[in-house]
């Protein structure tokens, strides 16, 4: 029975084969996985290997910008589904991830931080595992075999898109009050993500705190508890504040769910978010 | 401790060549089972080390009640029932404690027991596996009493004065052995301490080894672990469940369907291949579920050993179906709703059991006059009838048993009716991509039960080896985020 170990090693060796030369056809990398967790794994290993210019800091609104709508040259995007920008924030912090010269990060979400959201998502970041992926292409998430045919799947309702939103507001540092009072342990979070915007000052990030469509979610609108969060987060820490809802037409954009926009839609909005970055 | 953990592997590639070491015949055995049972321990307690005093207590306390047993019966006293008797009744104390008092608190009436008392008995902590081991354990005292074990066993456990501690290990080996201590599959005595004697290193069926451990992994670690978080939104709440649309609840409900028989066998697999790794056989716990074509049949397929241990210690003690037909479908009834109560302590798993005791006696009602469903000829077409129905019945029982609430179960039925139509590209990807290992490995079952001719012809090892490595490929660059297995809550 010794051609099962010979000719079990030579199909695994032909899988690597297969799969390394896979990832040289698309890139290096994979637009998207199946698995919202495995996908946002994927894009924070692939953010810690490039230099970027920029990069997108949010949860899975942010996801769907830059990389799956189309790929912007400069621009890394670390959106972690089911969390918030906290998460590659604070591991940014730590030392874990790269910063980069330019940190946008989305505001809608950053409430889900105070219920632990995307938990999973923050212990993975760092761990041995995760890595050990950065290092081994073959192992990282990015180059999951079901990531390769959900891509393909996806790719074939993607097109190009041109041209930004039809708005006309910029980035703008808000005045330092009147400032929204805040439940104790959000408060207690501003406070943590102010230290952390101003220590990645220091390092010489610039910071864009942005207001992603469709605003504010039911539960985190402002006037309530934990919507009022980015704009008390914007008044303490004195970074650019932009909110790409303001001006702009109900159905100026698309969505697939109420919540995420569609390809073309989040096209629109990274280009607008672009022309914003290079206006200042 | 999880079988598809760093830790684990550690452990295993420690214990593995420390317990074939080559020592004196008469000293092996005993290292070997001291051995097995200072790795099971650690195993156990590798999260929660507190556990092991419960597990340890189990131990000392059913070794202390068969060799009660067995000398009872040696001098022919006419005790040994009362202690059989109170060792069933102890070990179900315990279990109902530990697992149980929560619900039975929850029955009785407002008032009658200190509010604080009722919060202090729910915040203890499920002591994982109890439901097994206990099982483990009554079974021990049961088959003793019956004599239903060897007089090599009985010799062995029944052990006075200094070889006390003999029997202490190996009937401690027979209820804490790790690959079946958290999640079966369930042991009679009678199969196991027979087992205990010498192993050598040579007497490893390695190809069996490979098949169950890379098939059990496989299932596990690809198919369920994966599965599982598109099957998680099934639990997000009744308004986003009754807000969905029906392709999108079924794709996840057949997705459930997939992941929790992967996750169920593929730990089962990996228990027998660990087992066999240790010179142990372990029960074959699943027969291809999903080709059934009753409820009746499903469980003569599923979770094999726990039909095994209802039928021989609560069904036929019971009356069975000797009885008459009024009593037949009472124990059916009876023992299916104590099957669904083991599952867990709420309402829902005896819910999920009750009903498939419902079914198994209308079936049994309607076919009465013809003996098994499955042994009766039947034309193609009432073969899949059959198969669709099974398939359907049983993959809308799932919904109790993961549902937290009714609310829930209503909404998934309030979606189901919703008529919305959509093609939800993350679900039905999921399930054609993962669920389709489960329908290969249930063609396959297919194959060995009607063409074995063609399925022996498959099991060519160039054959074997590419799929293997296959799996092994998949499992290495593709697993879903690791989680425990379904059945360590129960």
């Amino acid at each position: 029975m010794r051609i099962y170990p010979i000719a079990f090693l030579a199909a695994l060796a032909a899988c690597f084969g297969a799969q390394t030369l896979a990832l040289r056809l698309v890139g290096g990398r994979t637009v998207k996985s199946e698995s919202n967790y495995f996908s946002s794994i994927a894009r924070i290993q692939n953010g810690n290997v490039g230099e970027p210019r920029i990069i997108l800091l949010g949860s899975s609104m942010t996801g769907r910008l830059a990389d799956r709508a189309a790929p912007v040259p400069g621009v890394t995007n670390l959106g972690c589904d089911g969390g918030s920008a906290v998460i590659t924030l604070r591991a940014i912090d730590r030392g874990e991830l790269r910063a980069a010269p330019v940190i946008i990060v989305e505001a809608n979400t950053l409430a889900y931080e105070l219920e632990h959201r995307g938990k999973d998502i923050a212990e993975s970041i760092g761990s041995d595992w995760f890595k050990l992926g950065c290092n081994v292409p073959n192992l990282s998430a990015t180059a999951r075999p079901t990531a390769f045919a959900y891509s393909k799947l996806l790719a074939r309702h993607s097109a190009p898109v041109e041209g930004g939103l039809p708005i006309t507001t910029r980035p703008r540092r808000l005045e330092p009050a009147p400032v929204p009072e805040l439940a104790p342990d959000a408060s207690a979070l501003a406070n943590e993500i102010t230290g952390i915007f101003h220590r990645l000052e220091k390092r010489g990030s610039k910071i864009l705190l942005v207001m992603l469509p469709p605003g504010a979610k039911e539960g985190l609108m402002p006037g309530t508890v934990l919507g009022d969060l980015p704009v008390a987060l914007a008044s303490r820490s004195g970074v650019l504040w932009w909110d790409l809802n303001e001006g702009l037409p109900e159905d100026a954009l698309g969505y697939t769910d109420g919540l995420h926009l569609d390809a073309e839609s989040a096209g629109k909005v990274m280009a607008q978010i672009m022309k914003g970055v290079e206006a200042k | 401790m999880l079988f598809n953990s760093l830790p684990f592997l550690v452990l295993l590639a420690v214990t593995l060549p420390l317990y074939y070491l080559p020592l004196p015949g008469k000293w092996s055995k005993v290292w070997q089972v001291l051995l097995l049972l200072a790795a099971s321990a650690l195993f156990y307690a590798w999260e929660e080390p507190r556990l092991l005093i419960l597990l340890g207590f189990s131990c000392v306390m059913n070794a202390v009640l068969v060799e009660r047993i067995i000398y009872h019966q040696r001098v022919e006293s006419g005790k040994a029932k009362p202690w059989m008797v109170g060792g069933v009744i102890a070990n179900l104390a315990l279990l109902a404690f530990f697992k149980y008092a929560g619900i039975l608190l929850g029955i009785l009436p407002h008032g009658l027991i200190p509010q604080e008392a009722v919060a202090w008995v729910r915040s203890i902590p499920l002591p994982i596996g109890i439901s097994f081991y206990t099982f483990h354990a009554l079974s021990l005292l049961i088959d003793v009493h019956r004599r239903h074990v060897s007089g090599e066993t009985r010799a062995r456990l029944g052990h006075q004065g200094a070889r006390r501690a003999s029997s202490f290990a190996d009937l401690s080996l027979y209820i804490i052995f790790f690959p079946q201590l958290v999640a079966g599959p369930i042991v009679k005595a009678r199969n196991f301490i027979d087992q205990i004697r010498e192993k050598i290193w040579t007497d490893i069926d390695w190809v069996q080894v490979r098949r169950y451990l890379v098939a059990g992994y496989f299932l596990k670690i690809f198919v369920a672990d994966n599965l599982a978080e598109q099957t998680a939104m099934l639990t997000i709440g009744p308004k986003a469940l009754a807000e969905s649309d029906p392709v999108n609840l079924m794709a996840l409900l057949y997705g459930y369907g997939f992941q929790i028989f992967a996750d169920f066998a593929g730990y089962s697999l990996i228990a027998i291949g660990l087992g066999i790794m240790f010179g142990y056989r372990l029960p074959e716990n699943f027969d291809f579920p999903y080709l059934s074509r009753s409820i009746t049949e499903f469980w003569r397929r599923w979770h094999l050993s726990l039909s095994a241990w209802l039928r021989d210690y609560l069904y036929i003690p019971l009356g069975g179906n000797r009885k008459g037909s009024g009593r037949t479908y009472l124990n059916l009834f009876l023992v299916m709703f104590l099957g669904g109560l083991w599952h867990g302590a709420e309402w829902k798993f005896a819910l999920w059991g009750t009903l498939h005791g419902v079914f198994l006696a209308i079936e049994r009602f309607l076919t009465r006059r013809r003996g098994k469903i499955e042994d009766a000829p039947v034309s193609a077409f009432h073969s899949i009838a059959g198969w669709i129905y099974t398939f359907h019945a049983v993959t809308l029982l799932w919904l109790t048993f993961l549902m937290p609430d009714m609310a829930s179960i209503r909404a998934f039925f309030t979606g189901l009716a919703s008529g919305k139509f959509s093609m939800p590209g993350q679900p039905l990807f999921s399930l054609a991509v993962y669920g389709g290992p489960v329908i290969a490995y249930h063609l396959w079952g297919w194959l060995k039960e009607h063409r074995p001719g063609m399925s022996g012809r498959l099991t060519h090892p160039l054959l074997e080896a590419t799929v293997h490595a296959a799996m092994v490929f998949l499992v290495i660059t593709n697993p879903g985020a690791p989680r425990g297995f379904i059945y360590f809550q129960f």
